[in-house]
């Protein structure tokens, strides 16, 4: 009778064992977990409705699709040292973990001791440097907050991200290096005074408004990016239309938005007016996609203003600050676009179909 | 450009004094690192010497105290006749049964001391990793000496003798800048000074630390040693706040996000490195593994004493 070696014997579970060990390991290499709202939005001060976590979520989401970054939300009540509390919330959360890569940043908002910082991630130190993370949280993030709206603030401060993101990815700066298994943070990052309810502080207050109306439709959108360089965010300048003045009033405007506006639009070309009656647009090369259009109204007195409660209510923009049209080219101005086509998400492209 | 460069120019410039610059040179030099693993050889022998033993008892079963080679037992002959002790009745030959009641219990006793001396091993990496990331924030916020020297020399003037000296474009070029008042230049040549010994003294007690820090007594005198330091530093910014041009200039605003990213670093490299000590010193402590550890050569690693107030942010605010 046959008696099978010992060696036999054992060959079989063994490579059992290890097929399944392969599989298990290969498993993990190829899993990534998606975010629920609860895994990106921890809000212990209950500063953040579910609505406003939901659109933080699905915004965060985007950014993750886009860029592979993990960005999370967590609100304090704790009122102690918040940068060690962000450097352990941010290994209880596991951020980075969502990523490919391991990018991962953490927003901790403490309204106890009124600070607000940002926890990178070790692979994102090289591109959010900690500079950076401090301008974009005292120029962009904290006058949202002053103004008693946190999630705005983060939201807004999420669009930054993304714009540095997209740089990063065309200049390759990202480090490309795979990670492996979750890296804690190294304490990257900065923090702010978060200023939450302090009231919000207009930049250009103690500017006198005297950036009048100089012109064509070309010189007023001129004078608008002279005012946004010179850090002037009053809403009584002359060159805007009376009701997007009463819009800018009610308006948070940032140091960072108004610096992001003047340093796009400098880099924006083949800039071209087209004048229909009494109103005006200025627009770009219809591939230049973060150059949005400006609308213009031709006032009582003759005088050209800017329509920025029509491009406010009309022009949205993607995570990747690509301008779209969120609704119809608004009547008043589809003159300017008849030689575009626009597709079903309102993105523009050269060709003569109407929308 | 290399750091010494850079002290040498601000010397030349009339920042740093000699002493100063040659404090701060030698001790900007990059710490020599130890050798990583330079094992404790009283592990070592004795996980030999087991070794070893067992090699003998193996080696001994094998030989046996039977000279010949092994024979396929003759059942005829070896049956056993009354009264007659046989080879099957034979009780166990020496060479098998030290290795049944030696040997097995000393693999036990090898397996289960390896494995308590590998996690203590595991451990104490974990502390030398964790010191070595305090170590290079340590050295982060050093490297920033320089650049917040050269910072504030490129937009103030330190003394009128140093402007009278200089000639030509350079002259005109520092005309439009602002001039330290009198009460700020001296704050800023004490600040300098302090900086250049807590340096020194800071990098003489790293150089005095191999691996990973066991004495308390040193790494207070470290600690205090990086206290002065940083708020030394943070000095040297405050005085800047008087002078608006300085203070809005970007390299400015940059530093001071860098040194106070420095210092937050610095922190929470110090919370793991508490944590991991804190982690191997009670696994150490523990029985069994005490046991392992005190054969082994394993000792107990320092904690930072934290003052009251240390891990606070560092406060430095823009405009």
């Amino acid at each position: 009778m046959h008696v099978p070696s010992a060696a036999g014997l054992s060959t079989v579970p063994l490579l059992l064992v290890l097929a399944a060990a392969f599989l298990v390991v290969a498993a993990g290499g190829v899993y990534v977990y998606r975010p629920s709202i609860s895994s990106v939005v921890e809000d212990d001060a209950g500063l953040i409705d579910p609505g406003q976590a939901e659109q933080l979520t699905t915004y965060c989401k985007a950014i993750l699709d886009a860029y592979d970054i993990d960005l999370r939300i967590a609100t304090s009540a704790d009122g102690r040292d918040v940068n060690l509390f962000a450097a352990r919330k941010f290994e209880a959360m596991k951020v980075g973990s969502h990523s490919h890569t391991g990018r991962g940043a953490l927003f901790v908002v403490d309204p106890a001791s009124d600070q607000v910082r940002l926890e990178v991630g070790r692979s994102l130190e090289g591109v959010y440097v900690d500079a950076f993370v401090k301008y974009i949280e005292e120029r962009q993030m904290v006058p949202f907050f002053q103004a008693d709206r946190v999630t705005d603030g983060i939201l807004a401060t999420i669009e930054l991200i993304a714009g540095r993101a997209k740089e990063a990815v065309e200049g390759k700066a990202f480090d490309p290096a795979r990670v492996t298994g979750f890296e804690k943070s190294t304490g990257a990052g900065a923090v702010s005074p978060a200023q939450i309810s302090a009231g919000y502080r207009r930049p250009g207050s103690g500017v006198k408004a005297d950036v009048v109306v100089p012109g064509g439709p070309l010189a007023v959108v001129d004078a608008y990016h002279r005012a946004m360089e010179a850090g002037n965010a009053r809403s009584d300048l002359d060159i805007y239309t009376p009701a997007t003045r009463e819009m800018m009033a009610r308006w948070v405007v940032t140091p960072a938005q108004m610096r992001n506006v003047a340093s796009t639009y400098r880099k924006c070309p083949n800039r071209r007016e087209k004048i229909g009656g009494d109103h005006a647009v200025v627009r770009y090369g219809v591939r230049q996609r973060q150059c949005s259009p400006y609308f213009l109204q031709r006032g009582q007195d003759g005088a050209w203003r800017l329509d920025l409660t029509q491009m406010s209510d009309t022009i949205g923009f993607n995570h990747r600050n690509e301008w779209h049209f969120s609704g119809p080219v608004p009547s008043g101005y589809s003159f300017a676009f008849d030689d575009w086509r626009f597709d079903q998400h309102g993105f523009p492209h050269p060709g003569r179909v109407g929308r | 450009m290399a750091y010494e460069e850079r002290i040498a120019r601000l010397q030349e410039q009339g920042v740093l004094t000699q002493a100063q610059a040659e404090r701060l040179a030698n001790s900007l030099s990059e710490k020599p690192r130890e050798e990583r693993d330079s094992r404790r050889p009283a592990g070592q022998y004795l996980l030999w010497t087991v070794v070893t033993g067992l090699l003998l008892l193996a080696l001994y079963a094998a030989v046996g105290t039977d000279s010949g080679p092994p024979q396929i037992q003759d059942v005829r002959t070896s049956l056993n006749q009354p009264q007659e002790i046989g080879d099957m009745g034979k009780a166990l030959t020496g060479g098998v049964s030290v290795a049944l009641f030696v040997g097995i219990p000393l693999l036990a006793l090898l397996i289960w001391f390896t494995w308590i001396y590998n996690s203590l091993v595991s451990r104490e990496e974990e502390v030398l990793k964790a010191w070595a990331q305090v170590e290079s924030n340590y050295q982060r916020r050093a490297d920033l000496i320089p650049n917040i020297l050269e910072t504030v020399q490129k937009y103030m003037r330190f003394e009128k003798e140093t402007l009278a000296g200089v000639v030509g474009e350079r002259a005109k070029a520092m005309a439009g800048r602002e001039s330290f008042g009198e009460q700020d230049a001296a704050a800023f040549r004490a600040t300098v000074e302090e900086i250049s010994k807590a340096q020194e003294a800071s990098a003489a007690e790293m150089k005095g630390i191999v691996r990973a820090p066991q004495d308390e007594a040193q790494l207070a005198r470290l600690y205090a040693a990086q206290q002065k330091l940083g708020s030394a530093m943070r000095r040297i910014l405050a005085i800047s706040e008087n002078y608006p041009v300085l203070r809005s200039a970007d390299q400015m605003l940059t530093l001071e996000a860098e040194l106070e990213g420095s210092e937050n670093r610095i922190n929470v490299a110090r919370m793991r490195f508490n944590e991991a000590a804190a982690e191997f010193n009670a696994s150490m402590r523990r029985m069994p593994a005490s046991l392992v550890a005190s054969t082994g050569g394993f000792t107990r690693k320092a904690y930072f004493q934290a003052d009251t107030g240390a891990n606070k942010a560092v406060k430095l605010e823009f405009e």
